[in-house]
């Protein structure tokens, strides 16, 4: 057996481990709202609907629920795909100058803690739509951890590489694409990853102060009528619609850091 | 032909290197020899043109080197292939930089031949960290040795490998440096005394606090002979002694440096 089987084999067993365990957890916690509602009714009904009321309501509210699954996504993408950009370029710019850096950290330091749910009252009184105020809040929530974290990044690049880079001949596009941006990843991605989990929280308090669609709005909007058979089915669909996107994230992430495994 | 002259450099008021004066003819293979911390690993960053000595001058034909030397490439302890690629897209990329004009598929057979005159034919695919440390260090040398430049400058390349390994890489570098006829210098900085004697055509020992060149002795002998028979030279051994005596003294000379220790400073 080669050393690539054995690992591959190990990978299986440990993917079937966590498929496993984690339908077990599942199933369980399931069972016992199941027990604690439809069953005992140990619990307050209104406040807390059996699984014969909130599965019903979500399959009732499917194109509802897809509805506003759109209109998230419409925004969430944009901006998400604007903050990666706008970090790592900045990130990468300001990383290779020292000196940009060195006037530009203490701002950086004063704006970076700045939490963007603060902001929003704010952005929806000076920009002129909700969708732009919103896709801002999320930027700026993307932006920070992606444009500290690629700093960070470029700094802690093995000095070896970049003489490597320098000894090579390798200048200007060649340099960034080929050497610092791979070699600054690992951090990238953590910040992206962070950045992407804040983006979920600020779209769904976004959608909560003003759209007219969207699954924040969704779980806001039902949580009004106390119909909370359905603000359960939302947030359910919405973790859904998170454990789905985290997934895509890791895949993707997997793919690009193949080389930070193994070392 | 690599002339120093007078090259000094200091970090933070601390003077690493003190007035260098060395001439490395065509074709050699110089050793810098010395204890860690006597400055020979600036002087071969000062001699890839990564870094600006304070003063005194380096030439290498006739021509100040000023930036990152073109006729130079540098082999690294580690860390000298980019992980994230491919050992062939590695020297591929080596060789882009350096001959831009040649198309994929020449890069990519000249990339080939000289993975497999190391010893690496089936490597091609492979990530850096699927080799051993003394397969990675193959992967560079064929990288430093594939672009066309005359001046290979090698740090301590082999410090982190097993014995076994490292004899093997010593002999494939030899063999190398004799195949390329004169043609290619190599500058090499080691702390083995006995690979310098086995490597080295000239050998230059550096002293430490600060850095200065202690002695620099003709070892063009030794090529004549293998090594199991090398060491068993009389006058190869007369060599190793004397040097070994230099070492020596610069060692127990630091030792007794008062000025090393600073008073509360330490932990």
């Amino acid at each position: 057996m080669t050393r690539k089987e054995f690992e591959l084999r190990q990978a299986r067993r440990d993917r079937r481990i966590a498929v496993i365990g984690a339908s077990i957890v599942f199933a369980s916690l399931i069972a016992l709202y199941a027990v604690l509602t439809d069953l005992t009714h140990a619990l307050d009904p209104v406040l807390f609907p059996g699984l014969g009321v909130i599965l019903p309501e979500m399959a009732a509210s499917a194109p509802e629920l897809f509805k506003g699954f759109l209109y998230s996504m419409r925004l969430l993408i944009p901006s998400l795909a604007a903050g990666i950009l706008a970090g790592v370029t900045c990130g990468l710019v300001v990383g290779m100058h020292p000196k940009v850096k060195l006037v530009l950290m203490p701002l950086f330091r004063a704006l970076n803690p700045v939490p963007p749910t603060m902001l929003i009252p704010y952005a929806i009184a000076v920009l002129p739509s909700f969708w732009l105020s919103s896709a801002v809040i999320i930027f700026l929530g993307v932006f920070w951890p992606v444009l500290m974290s690629t700093l960070h990044g470029v700094v802690m690049l093995e000095p070896r590489w970049i003489d490597n880079a320098r000894c090579l001949q390798l200048t200007g596009r060649k340099l960034v694409f080929k050497v610092i941006l791979p070699g600054a990843m690992p951090q990238i991605f953590a910040g992206v990853g962070s950045g992407l989990i804040f983006s979920f929280i600020l779209l769904t308090v976004a959608e909560m102060f003003g759209a007219k669609a969207g699954m924040g709005f969704y779980v806001q909007y039902y949580a009004d009528f106390a119909e909370y058979g359905k603000v359960l089915g939302g947030i359910i669909f919405l973790s859904a619609v998170v454990i789905l996107l985290m997934t895509v994230f890791d895949r993707i992430q997997r793919r690009v850091l193949y080389w930070t495994n193994k070392r | 032909m690599i002339q120093c002259t007078d090259v000094s450099i200091a970090f933070q008021g601390k003077t690493v290197l003190d007035r260098i004066g060395l001439e490395i003819p065509d074709g050699a293979f110089l050793c810098l020899l010395g204890q860690s911390g006597c400055g020979k690993s600036t002087f071969l960053r000062l001699l890839a043109g990564l870094l600006k000595a304070d003063s005194g001058s380096i030439t290498i034909d006739g021509r100040e080197v000023d930036g990152p030397e073109k006729a130079c490439s540098v082999v690294f302890q580690d860390y000298s292939l980019f992980p994230w690629m491919t050992t062939g897209d590695n020297l591929m990329l080596a060789l882009k930089a350096a001959c831009p004009d040649k198309t994929r598929a020449e890069l990519r057979n000249l990339a080939e031949s000289y993975l497999e005159l190391v010893g690496l034919g089936g490597a091609f695919h492979q990530y850096p960290s699927a080799l051993s440390g003394g397969m990675r260090q193959r992967a560079a040398i064929a990288r430093a040795i594939s672009v066309p430049c005359r001046v290979l400058l090698m740090d301590e390349p082999f410090g982190a490998l097993d014995p076994v390994n490292r004899a093997m890489l010593q002999d494939l570098v030899r063999t190398l440096h004799a195949d390329s006829g004169g043609q290619r210098t190599v500058v090499f900085v080691t702390h083995d005394v006995d690979e310098a004697l086995y490597l080295g055509t000239r050998i230059a020992v550096f002293g430490s606090s600060p850095g200065r060149l202690l002695a620099l002795e003709d070892n063009s002998a030794s090529r004549r002979l293998p090594r199991e028979k090398l060491f068993a030279d009389e006058s190869t051994l007369a060599l190793q002694r004397k040097i070994m005596s230099v070492y020596r003294a610069d060692m127990e000379k630091k030792l007794n440096d008062k000025n090393l220790f600073h008073a509360g400073n330490g932990i």
